[in-house]
């Protein structure tokens, strides 16, 4: 199905606001049917909290809560709160087509998302998002596909646009001006396909301006570029613990170097 | 040509016709079931030259009225119009029946307790439509056409509805619904190689109400629009 507001924003004489209020998700899609499948257009999804999941007392997904199909187009999901992706949790698939996921707040993992499903980034923006330990953009534990949009401005501990844990393809779109301590841009454990886009103009305040590629990490690079990155210690552009294939002249104008000796 | 106007006071009126030439043969029969002071308006060109009949018809007034019109032709085509209400409304329909073609149409409104409008259609296959409303408004416009196989309808509703298409076998239904809602409803039936059928909604939300009671009705094919303003709730499931 599809539900339509009457546009993103803060104002309610004109836009759409739909308002958690402080308690649960304000969304939960396919928790009984993995096969629903909703398009979200035109509102703002707000004030939501996350579901309990996993028996430790954690909440995820204070905006949405997947295990459905999701297509956002033109909706802001921000202001939401959670343990496990502040904006959204996701075990199935969320396809982004505009609009922002901006502002959420994981108090662990994934401020934006915390994905464990597909997230397909066509357009819009995952921005100004934080986690207090890892994913201030995404949390992935599944597979982002990136082909357009932003992932900017977002902060954590560890992978400021990305903490992956499995499957990254990069393949247009840009990772900007994240911050973290290790890993500005991503901080990698799993398997990043860089088939384009950039990751460009992001900061650790210790390790990995790009990317921290760590123990376990594999980055093919084939396209695109990772540059003007910076990184307080070592590794502006890439620093890297485990495996780097492909074309290392993508990595380049990083500061203080594009990869740790 | 046949002319029926009837006046109030009639409870229950019959009309049938049937004409046929050199093994060509059409037929329609009209049936009201209708309270005091409903109107009704009938009247039957009857081309003997092509062996057809076109049929225009109305009523209109405040109370209960049942009306079925029904057709069926050479080659196999037959069809039927129903149209049941309780409340203040009106029904104009026209109807062009020819040998091994036909084609119907109905535009019905009523407000009060509840309406029902349908039409249905057989011609290698059976397909139908049809719309109800119950406690609220319903405006409705029906057509079907042999020629290319349609039963169609657009409806507007505001109170309780429920609707089906049907087209062969392939049949979407549902059920009267448990609340009261705003929407446009579209269907279609069409029977082709592959029978198909379409009944798409959308609903209305007003944000002091809630989005959940839509969310629970709709189908997966179905918009539901929201209008601007705040809506607070803990969470919205979807599942379908």
């Amino acid at each position: 199905m599809t539900i339509n507001g009457a546009g993103a924003g803060n104002d309610p004489t004109k836009n759409t606001i739909v308002d958690g209020h402080q308690a649960d998700s304000v969304f939960i899609v396919g928790q009984n049917n993995p096969s629903a499948r909703v398009t979200l257009s035109g509102m703002t999804i707000t004030g939501g909290t996350g579901n309990p999941i996993g028996g430790f007392g954690y909440r995820a997904g204070g905006g949405i809560w997947n295990a459905g199909i999701i297509n956002l187009g033109n909706s802001i999901i921000s202001g939401n709160t959670a343990d496990l992706g502040g904006g959204i949790y996701n075990e199935g698939t969320i396809n982004q087509n505009g609009g922002s996921i901006s502002d959420n707040t994981g108090s662990s993992y994934g401020g934006g998302i915390f994905n464990e499903g597909t997230v397909n980034q066509n357009s819009g923006s995952i921005s100004t998002n934080t986690a207090g330990l890892y994913g201030g953009g995404i949390y992935n534990a599944g597979t982002v596909n990136l082909d357009g949009g932003s992932i900017a401005c977002n902060n954590a501990y560890y992978g400021g646009g990305i903490f992956n844990f499995a499957t990254v393809n990069l393949n247009g779109g840009l990772i900007s001006s994240n911050t973290a301590n290790y890993g500005g841009g991503i901080a990698n454990e799993g398997t990043i396909n860089q088939n384009g886009g950039s990751i460009a103009s992001n900061a650790a305040s210790s390790y990995g301006g790009g990317i921290f590629n760590d123990y376990g990490g594999k980055i093919n690079l084939n396209d695109g570029s990772i540059d003007h990155n910076a990184a307080k210690v070592d590794g502006g552009g890439i620093y890297n613990l485990d495996t780097i294939n492909g074309r290392k002249n993508l990595v380049h104008d990083n500061t203080p170097n594009d990869f740790n000796p | 040509m046949a002319f029926f106007l009837l006046s109030p006071g009639v409870h229950s009126i019959e009309i049938g016709l049937s004409g046929g030439n050199r093994g060509e043969s059409v037929s329609m029969s009209s049936n009201y079931d209708v309270d005091t002071g409903i109107y009704v308006n009938e009247e039957i060109p009857i081309h003997l030259s092509t062996i057809g009949i076109s049929d225009t018809r109305s009523i209109s007034g405040m109370g209960n009225k049942k009306v079925t019109q029904s057709y069926s032709g050479t080659g196999g085509y037959g069809g039927s119009a129903s149209f049941t209400a309780s409340g203040s409304g009106y029904l104009i329909g026209t109807t062009n029946l020819y040998p091994r073609s036909m084609s119907a149409s109905q535009s019905v409104s009523d407000s009060g307790e509840s309406a029902n409008a349908g039409m249905s259609l057989t011609n290698g296959g059976t397909a139908s439509v049809n719309c109800a409303m119950a406690y609220g408004s319903m405006a409705a416009s029906q057509i079907i056409c042999s020629t290319s196989a349609l039963a169609s309808s657009t409806a507007h509703i505001n109170g309780e509805f429920g609707s089906r298409t049907t087209a062969g076998s392939a049949s979407i239904i549902r059920p009267p619904s448990t609340g009261a809602f705003d929407l446009d409803l579209n269907q279609d039936a069409q029977i082709l190689s592959t029978p198909t059928t379409f009944d798409h909604a959308a609903f209305y939300v007003n944000p002091s109400t809630k989005i959940q009671p839509a969310v629970d009705e709709a189908l997966s094919d179905d918009t539901i629009n929201v209008g601007p303003g705040t809506i607070m709730r803990t969470y919205i499931s979807i599942n379908r």
